[in-house]
């Protein structure tokens, strides 16, 4: 009974240390010639295609709903022309990086997780590793590139998105002054929260492509295997970012 | 140039190609919603069967105490970002003792729905998928069929059903993970008052924000389910189809759910504002 538990408690913490060991070797592979540049801009292009629409509509839905309802806050203080600085703080300081999460985990990660695994299961992998080819070096080290370019794009364009969004929102729909709404954007948003954001975007980028491709390279047991493989990666790509975003968050708010 | 030709024509059928799966994803909500009545005679046992599973998730979820366990932990997790951002907030602007009612508003109205909405659609909607693209991959569907078995009501909505059963526990322990986030972030980390934190998180804790918001994830699960078993139920392409359906079935569904949610918190709150600081 014992031995049973223990190997429970054991197989995700291997898997963990798997996926560690897989990372290192990435960086190593990072600075061994010639990077696979080819592979990564056309990576990166897969990324951006299959997140666009889901980035959009996502912040949407996401970055507004909270403008919306902080607004309706804001007009019962009768402090409406914080609105701008209530849009900062949502799409530039928690918000964005949460939707950056959602869509790096649920579209660039899956994306290349099924990608990888459909490889892996045609033992396309195994064939690249016979040829001498280390799959880390030519698959793994150019997905993590475009996924941590690719986030970190996404994130820019999130944050913008919501800021402009939230300007249509607050002024049009619920009568927010538009000059007080651009002037008080800075009010709790400078670049400091703005520099802090795009870490937070470059780790979601890194971890979610360190889970993908570790996931994806995994694959075992027929078609049941990949769909499983994907759904893992998505739900602990989602389950680890959000503690870390409070980490970082946590960090922000001691130093800054 | 033969690539060229082919894009120029790929472009072209592209409008009349989505209008048609638009319409092939019509039909098969119209199927599983119009089958409702049917699955719940025939089927009562695997209902039952797949609200267990769900709950609880299989494989390597289950280890890690399945879907109740990851929607609580991201909740609690979000709740207490809210929490946090609403304190340094209001430290800011020198109101910090107010922050548990930041924290009431952004975790019952805002954090808890829409994260909640993200879990549910990568834990329940992408684990239906994988399974029924697997079975639709094994020709376990059309052995099925050719039981003489409607395979439709069997196994999509069944889950559908399933899905609006299991949420309303989930549910329950995802608010509460958000509420117990705000607590301990409150009152043991930044060291806020705990009668402070009683007196004005349950002051401007409105009972309706929280029945609002879970009508907001009623709507989103239906329609996560909805989406998630027409991927799984349509998957093609062998074992790598089977991935790239839950890879494309979360993208639809992490769009559509944060519509509809937008769309539902916009129809709810414009018209009934519950929020009143000023009494």
């Amino acid at each position: 009974m014992s031995s049973v538990s223990l190997g429970a408690v054991a197989r995700p913490l291997s898997a963990v240390g798997d996926a560690g060991a897989m990372f290192l070797d990435a960086m190593v592979a990072l600075f061994t010639k010639p990077f696979a540049w080819r592979e990564c801009v056309q990576q990166a292009w897969f990324i951006v295609r299959v997140s666009i629409i889901p980035t959009i509509l996502v912040m949407l839905g996401f970055t507004l709903l909270v403008i919306f309802e902080v607004n309706l806050l804001l007009k019962d203080l009768g402090a409406l022309d914080l609105a701008g600085g209530i849009a900062g703080i949502a799409s530039v300081q928690q918000i964005g990086p949460f939707v950056t999460v959602v869509v790096v985990a649920g579209a660039g990660g899956t994306a290349i997780c099924a990608d990888l695994g459909a490889r892996t299961i045609r033992e396309e992998i195994d064939a690249m590793r016979v040829l001498g080819i280390d799959p880390i070096h030519r698959l793994v080290v150019p997905r993590l590139v475009a996924a941590v370019g690719v986030s970190m794009v996404l994130n820019i364009f999130i944050c913008v998105g919501g800021l402009v969004g939230g300007y249509f929102f607050s002024v049009y729909l619920q009568g927010a002054n538009p000059g007080s709404y651009v002037q008080s954007i800075t009010l709790f948003t400078g670049p400091a929260e703005l520099v802090v954001c795009i870490i937070k975007s470059f780790v979601f980028g890194l971890v979610a492509g360190v889970i993908a491709c570790y996931r994806g390279l995994n694959v075992a047991g027929g078609s049941k295997g990949v769909g499983d493989a994907v759904n893992q990666a998505v739900v602990l790509t989602v389950a680890v970012l959000v503690p870390i975003s409070l980490v970082i968050s946590l960090i922000q708010f001691a130093v800054l | 140039m033969s690539t060229l030709e082919q894009r120029v024509r790929g472009a072209a059928s592209a409008p009349s190609k989505a209008l048609e799966t638009v319409g092939e994803q019509g039909v098969f909500y119209a199927r599983v919603l119009g089958n409702i009545p049917r699955a719940l005679r025939k089927h009562p046992k695997e209902i039952v069967r797949l609200v267990a599973e769900l709950g609880m998730g299989t494989g390597a979820l289950a280890l890690i105490g399945g879907s109740v366990v990851i929607v609580a932990s991201i909740t609690f997790f979000a709740g207490s970002v809210a929490a946090a951002q609403g304190f340094e907030s209001s430290k800011n602007i020198g109101v910090s003792s107010l922050s548990p009612i930041l924290a009431a508003f952004f975790t019952a109205r805002l954090s808890t729905p829409l994260l909640a909405g993200v879990a549910l659609a990568v834990t329940l909607g992408a684990a239906s998928t994988s399974q029924l693209g697997a079975m639709r991959i094994s020709e376990e569907i059309d052995a099925i069929e050719v039981m003489a078995i409607p395979s439709l009501p069997y196994l999509a909505t069944t889950r559908v059903i399933a899905g609006m059963i299991v949420i309303t526990p989930l549910y329950i322990c995802a608010t509460l993970a958000g509420f117990l986030a705000d607590y301990l972030l409150l009152v043991k980390f930044y060291s806020t008052g705990a009668g402070d934190f009683q007196h004005y998180f349950f002051l401007y804790l409105q009972p309706l924000d929280v029945v609002f918001s879970y009508i907001q994830v009623l709507g989103m699960v239906a329609v996560i389910m909805l989406v998630h078993t027409f991927y799984g139920y349509t998957a093609k392409g062998g074992p790598a189809g089977v991935g790239e359906a839950v890879g494309r079935s979360v993208r639809t569904s992490l769009s559509a759910v944060m519509i509809v949610n937008l769309l539902i918190g916009m129809s709810i709150y414009s018209n009934v504002n519950t929020f009143h600081l000023a009494g």
